[in-house]
């Protein structure tokens, strides 16, 4: 049974990186698209931010340094992230079920690096945490760990109930989102309660993970406690394969699109990625774009469709 | 609006050739004064008969677009092929690499909270008729891309929703896609970017630059070289 959770645990792991990283890679490496910002746009000077405007009203703006304001930027990106600023402003009632849910998985998360560094410390330094950092580090992940699998809990219940009982959800909800709701709530519950009734004497977090780092099959894990961590991290590697990813579309929604401001400046990376797509043989079928497959971009672009096609 | 009248997805694809919304004065948000004068309301103009029978107005009472209707189903046929074929055109960089990384982002990761329903305007006026939910577009779209461009299969479909794609579908989805002004307001307010404006306009492109269509004034424009 440990060799088994160990394996899935690492399995887990490589998928959900490898997946992610895939996902990431695939929006990286997609063509620079037209601009399609939407102000405010917050690395702008603050007080061109606080109203919504543009370093672009600014005449001979090309002429002028750019100014980057990543305070502005970091502020933003921080009350969005941790505290999902937009949803709280736009959907109050939604928000109430949301933020607990994301807030408790990112205290999950903190939780599995804390005890990932503890065990890590271990084996490296067998006294690291003895005396009151020990204490301190066991205090500190237990609290992240029981308030974030909480939260996480509550937080999937309360959005799993409005979907199924908000007639405004329904209409897009699929069987897909109640699944992903569901999994993560029975995912969580059963390892919240393998931890909560754990045998006295058992092995606690931090030897499972030692005992993960040296593959040490020896140690007994309770039942109920391996399933949870099974679920868990076979609900980790699924991710990924989901809308659910949307941390990684975020970070390119609001940086590659709701504030990519940047200029096209003479000899840069934009114009040499234009001169590429110019050159791309477009094949719209209808007459009046006048693309066959083999007149390129610019020849599209520049001239005018024949006097037929544009009847 | 009443319940009975709300569109499901799946009433895009009925195969009746019957509008699957109807509004009237008394759905729509109540107007300030002094322009709330019942007496000055005007009741809806019912589309002719000549153009019930010309053009595919089976949307929603109105033609912004007028198709004609196909005279055989083979043509209805071709009409949904050249449309797949144009879906198809949408995602790849030869075609449209001017805005493919913002509409595969908003196909993605749409969480489907409906957080942009209340910034949209036209869904507001409507009274909140279904049919105009900023979201209701894109999520036909979206069904349409996991099953049409990813080629997803029952997974892909329980995963993501599944549509039925024939030529009421697609007759109805030219329409829709021209009961949007592509304000953006729903991108303003969306937690995670997604953009229904977006889906609006690259549909419209599908539409025009695929299969030729789009309403009277934007190809008389385009005759006057504009």
């Amino acid at each position: 049974m440990t060799t088994v959770l160990y394996f899935v645990l690492c399995l887990s792991a490589v998928v959900f990186v490898a997946a992610t990283a895939v996902r990431a890679v695939g929006y990286a490496r997609a063509p620079l698209h037209l601009r399609w910002e939407l102000y405010p746009v917050p690395h702008e000077a603050p007080e061109r931010a606080a109203h919504g405007g543009s370093s672009f009203e600014q005449s001979d703006w090309w002429t002028r340094p750019v100014h980057a304001n990543h305070w502005g930027q970091l502020k933003a990106m921080t009350a969005e992230m941790l505290f999902l600023k937009a949803l709280r402003e736009f959907n109050l009632q939604l928000w109430r079920r949301s933020f607990p849910f994301h807030f408790g998985l990112y205290l999950l998360i903190a939780t599995a690096a804390l005890v990932l560094g503890a065990a890590v410390a271990t084996l490296v330094l067998p006294a690291a945490l003895d005396g009151w950092v020990g204490g301190l580090v066991r205090g500190l992940y237990r609290g992240t760990g029981i308030a974030g699998l909480m939260l996480t809990l509550a937080g999937a219940a309360g959005l799993l109930h409005r979907r199924l009982t908000d007639p405004a959800l329904r209409i897009c909800t699929t069987a897909g989102d109640i699944f992903n709701l569901a999994v993560f709530l029975i995912a969580l519950a059963v390892l919240g309660a393998g931890y909560a009734l754990r045998p006295v004497g058992s092995p606690g977090v931090l030897s499972i993970v030692i005992g993960f780092l040296n593959w040490n099959t020896g140690v007994r894990v309770p039942g109920l406690l391996a399933a949870g961590l099974l679920l868990s991290a076979l609900v980790a590697a699924y991710i990924p394969f989901t809308h659910m990813s949307h941390f990684v579309g975020k970070y390119f929604t609001y940086h590659a699109v709701r504030w990519d401001d940047a200029a096209n400046r003479r000899g840069g990376a934009i114009e040499k990625a234009m001169a590429e797509y110019l050159t791309y043989r477009p094949t719209w079928a209808a007459p009046h774009v006048d693309a066959d497959g083999v007149r390129t971009w610019a020849d599209v672009v520049t001239t005018t469709p024949p006097d037929k096609a544009r009847r | 609006m009443k319940d009975g009248d709300t569109p499901s997805l799946s009433d895009m694809s009925r195969a009746d050739r019957t509008p699957i919304a109807h509004v009237e004065n008394a759905h729509l948000t109540p107007l300030p004064a002094p322009l709330d004068d019942p007496a000055r309301e005007r009741p809806w103009t019912p589309l002719s008969e000549k153009a019930r029978a010309r053009y595919e107005c089976i949307l929603d009472d109105t033609c912004a677009v007028s198709v004609p209707k196909p005279a055989t189903q083979e043509e209805e046929t071709r009409l949904v092929r050249a449309f797949l074929s144009g879906l198809d055109k949408l995602f790849t960089r030869e075609n449209n690499w001017t805005f493919l990384q913002p509409l595969l982002l908003s196909m993605e990761h749409c969480a489907r909270r409906q957080t942009c329903a209340d910034a949209c305007h036209i869904f507001e006026a409507s009274g909140r008729n279904e049919l105009y939910r900023p979201t209701y577009r894109s999520e036909i779209m979206r069904r349409l891309y996991f099953k049409c461009v990813r080629h997803g299969g029952m997974l892909s479909a329980w995963q993501h929703g599944d549509i039925e794609v024939n030529w009421p579908l697609v007759a109805r989805l030219i329409e829709l896609s021209y009961r949007c002004n592509l304000c953006r307001r729903c991108a303003q307010t969306c937690p995670i970017g997604v953009d229904n404006g977006l889906i609006a306009h690259e549909l419209r492109k599908v539409f025009s630059q695929e299969m030729g269509i789009a309403p009277g004034r934007f190809t008389t424009a385009a005759r006057c070289g504009n």
